[in-house]
């Protein structure tokens, strides 16, 4: 019998944590297994740490619950010999590592991530490596229901599971409102968002004024979508007005009692989905593990810093209104995660550091295979003929067969087509330099560092049709100005501005200035 | 962990969401940018407070932040 999910897990790790009572979470996996096979989804948990489990796939145990490399490769096994339509981690960083991948944006004076923990990779059929580069093309659908990171009590981990055992797909009414939150200084941003999503009058709450004691009402709705700043091991989200003032926009501390059952969060803050140990917070869980804990089916964020435009549309925003609309038309959780990471690289002809940056760092908390929104099915499905082949076994719908074909189609086209920008030392050619140093004097920026990146393609991006096509990718560079910018009208510290230009055969082609949030 | 530095004021995540000014330990092995344990992450006024002077921190490292659970102030 075919395998459409397998929960992958490492049980020592699990038994670790919580001594004696992994019965308990033993007793919640089978409860979710049966839950599942009663949706007729046949489900099995694989301990990446057995010998034997991992013998029977064809791969090798993990070393260790770090061991990122054996946990990639265990997955890279078990989906070969199993071809499981859903993938579901099970766990926090402590018991399936991320996998820590280059930063492409890293410079020793400006940004602080040392790395991009991701679960991209496991999405992935690329070998293990830490370029984030390798990890574009996106084919499997693969979510992490987390445990606490650092915990030994496994009530949280049975509660969350429970969640995913009794989850109900509903009407797509019951998804027809929303829950929008915004940092005052990035509303015309997420207005733009809240719009496609939800349509003109869409609300957005800004912060300040508003937050952090949301009321019941104002929590009810099931899709939250929110871009406020966040941080490292923070249980909380920020507003900023004016610019340079945050102001708590969002407190894990309040939202107990407050979220739905079924909720779906989308998050474009910094650090959204970061699985901090709450030891590490006097004991505070991060607000991704809250929701979760408080019965809402997913959570989709980054783990790391993320970037978005000052106007209009960029990067986080378009992760983020990718998943939700993809929800909301009838996707799993972990398919509209698939489709998100693949509509947003299919955007790039190649990705700059920060577009490569975001394609990483969002992830899937949340059972992958859980459809919190019922698809609106076709007229001709509800007819009596097709019910009654589908009866007698004539008819056997491949409908998630299809869709599967479709997405690796999808991510190894983009696995083989799309370009990124990596780092490289090379010396700025004297006419960029010194139309770089004209536009960095014209737009005000001040203190501007300066930085380069060659596009490299895939060799399989080389097919014929692409002779037709005027660009030269062998030869496109990045050179990058980026410094703080006094503007008119604001206080001493202001927005950030970046001149970005591609070249290719020592050719300026492309120009843009970004401003950051 | 224990760090012992120098603590000044910059601007860090050029270009991000999270754009902002900061305080800065200054060590002889990085610079990392400094918060309290359970303090407000972007403007923490018991951190502004540090600022110009030396320190020695005792906490933890996360996502490239210090983050301390105790500290002192060096004299002299």
């Amino acid at each position: 019998m075919a395998t459409d999910k397998v929960i992958v897990t490492n049980v020592s790790a699990l038994r670790a944590k919580y001594g004696d009572k992994f019965t308990r979470v033993k007793a919640a996996i089978k409860a979710l297994i049966e839950a599942d096979a009663g949706r007729e989804l046949v489900t099995k948990l694989v301990a990446i740490d057995s010998q034997t489990d991992m013998a029977r796939v064809g791969g090798r145990a993990v070393a260790s619950p770090g061991d990122q490399e054996g946990a990639k490769a265990a997955v890279d096994a078990i989906y070969t010999h199993d071809r499981p339509d859903y993938i579901m981690l099970l766990g926090a960083r402590d018991v399936v590592p991320h996998i820590h991948l280059t930063n492409p944006m890293l410079d020793e004076d400006d940004e602080e991530d040392p790395d991009v923990p991701s679960d991209a990779p496991y999405a992935c059929e690329a070998a293990f490596s830490r370029r984030p580069q390798d990890f574009l093309g996106a084919t499997r659908v693969v979510g992490r229901l987390p445990d606490l990171t650092g915990a030994n009590e496994p009530s949280y981990l049975v509660k969350v599971l429970a969640t995913a055992a009794k989850f109900v797909c509903r009407d797509p009414k019951d998804y027809s409102t929303h829950f929008a939150l915004t940092a005052r200084v990035w509303r015309r941003s997420t207005r733009k968002s809240a719009i496609k999503l939800f349509g003109a009058d869409a609300e957005v709450f800004s912060a300040p004024p508003h937050g952090p004691r949301w009321t019941t009402e104002q929590l009810a709705p099931r899709i939250h979508f929110i871009n406020c700043h966040g941080n490292t091991v923070s249980p909380n989200f920020f507003g900023e007005f004016p610019k340079g003032t945050f102001s708590t926009a969002h407190s894990a501390r309040l939202l107990p009692t407050k979220v739905t059952k079924g909720s779906v969060i989308a998050a474009e803050c910094c650090y959204g989905a970061e699985l901090y140990a709450p030891s590490t917070a006097h004991g505070q869980m991060g607000i991704c593990n809250t929701y979760l804990g408080e019965g809402a089916y997913g959570f989709f964020g980054s783990t790391t810093i993320a970037y978005g435009p000052s106007t209009g549309q960029g990067q986080a925003d378009l992760m983020c209104q990718f998943f939700v609309a993809s929800v909301l038309d009838g996707a799993s959780l972990g398919r509209a995660t698939l489709e998100a990471r693949q509509l947003f690289v299919s955007r790039y002809s190649h990705t700059d550091p920060s577009d490569l940056k975001t394609a990483v760092q969002f992830l899937l908390l949340g059972d992958p295979s859980v459809h919190p929104v019922k698809a609106e099915p076709h007229a001709f499905s509800g007819s009596k003929v097709v019910k009654r082949a589908v009866k007698s076994g004539l008819l056997q719908p491949q409908a998630r067969e299809f869709r599967r074909e479709r997405l690796v189609r999808t991510g190894t086209n983009l696995i083989r087509t799309v370009g990124a920008a990596v780092p490289a030392k090379t010396r700025l050619p004297a006419a960029t330099r010194r139309f770089l140093m004209r536009a960095v004097n014209e737009s005000g920026i001040r203190r501007p560092m300066f930085k380069s990146f060659r596009v490299r393609f895939p060799s399989t991006a080389r097919m014929p049709e692409m002779a037709n096509v005027r660009t030269d990718r062998s030869d496109r560079w990045i050179h990058m100005a980026i410094g703080s910018r006094k503007a008119k009208g604001e206080g001493s510290e202001s927005a950030v501005t970046a001149i970005i230009v591609t070249m290719e055969r020592r050719q300026i082609v492309h120009v843009r200035r970004v401003h950051s949030r | 962990m224990v760090l012992e530095g120098n603590v000044v004021r910059k601007r860090i995540n050029i270009g991000s969401k999270s754009e902002h000014n900061s305080v800065v330990l200054v060590t002889t092995d990085g610079e990392f940018k400094l918060r309290v344990q359970g303090g407000h992450p972007f403007s923490d006024p018991g951190v502004d407070k540090l600022v110009g002077q030396r320190i020695r921190g005792e906490g933890f490292m996360s996502a490239g932040q210090f983050i301390m659970e105790r500290y002192e102030v060096l004299r002299g």
